[in-house]
């Protein structure tokens, strides 16, 4: 994985934030359509081996996706996104939440606000993610733990060798 | 200590106790009084622990930048 694009992570436990920066070898149009398109997003926001399935998604403030996250035994993890403020090809903002499979949120949630910026052939996206409740962060990194820790060494190998092979 | 923070007395004692009930610094008592230590096997489990949420990013990432450039191939 020697694509050289920068990738930077924190948590900032005190201000319940989390901060991802990450530089995209694409143009701003696709990097934007890859984060607000539902067909686009089901290709690559869950972490293999799990899969991600978008019920429906309306991209428009007031809007909403909601969409799955299934393990490979077949279970769901259903979440809801409710896009707040969005600036086309700038910046968008989305309260997302987790739900049960009728939609039904299960509070708290978290604010999501991602900016994107395009320099050359290149664009950089810059997330920040604030969760009201330390519980949620927590449940958060959690989940994020859970998953990580699921991935055997063999399949992430395979992930990367993939990769490699295709660039 | 509580200077150097610009602090009272009571707040460092406050962090310290919480630094000490995570296990990121030992203490050890000499005398009447305590010294602690900074505990960095800890700290390198937190920081693996953190490693872990990361990577759920990192290969998220990965997985969007061979999308990406598939998308640019079919252009």
């Amino acid at each position: 994985m020697s694509n050289n694009l920068l990738f930077d992570f924190n948590v900032d436990a005190e201000a319940k934030t989390v901060y991802i920066t990450r530089e995209f070898n694409a143009s701003l149009t696709l990097v934007w359509d890859a984060f607000t398109r539902a067909e686009l997003l089901d290709q690559w926001v869950a972490p293999a081996p799990m899969r991600a399935k978008t019920r429906y998604m309306n991209f428009s403030v007031g809007g909403r996706r909601f969409y799955a996250m299934i393990s490979p035994d077949g279970q769901a993890r259903w979440s809801v996104q409710k896009y707040t403020s969005i600036n086309a090809k700038t910046n968008f903002k989305v309260f997302s939440c987790f739900a049960d499979e009728d939609e039904t949120l299960q509070l708290p949630g978290s604010d999501w606000d991602y900016t994107f910026i395009e320099h050359g052939e290149k664009t950089t996206v810059m997330i920040t993610v604030y969760n009201d409740s330390r519980d949620r962060l927590q449940k958060m990194i959690e989940m994020g733990f859970k998953i990580g820790f699921t991935l055997t060494l063999q399949n992430l190998e395979d992930l990367l060798a993939t990769l490699s092979q295709k660039i | 200590m509580a200077e150097k923070f610009d602090m009272s007395r009571q707040a460092v004692s406050k962090h310290i106790k919480v630094l000490h009930e995570c296990e990121l610094i030992k203490p050890e008592q000499s005398g009447r009084e305590i010294y602690y230590h900074f505990n960095a096997k800890k700290m390198q489990e937190f920081d693996h622990w953190i490693a872990q949420f990361r990577q759920k990013w990192e290969i998220q990432f990965n997985q969007l930048d061979e999308l990406l450039s598939t998308i640019k191939d079919k252009k």
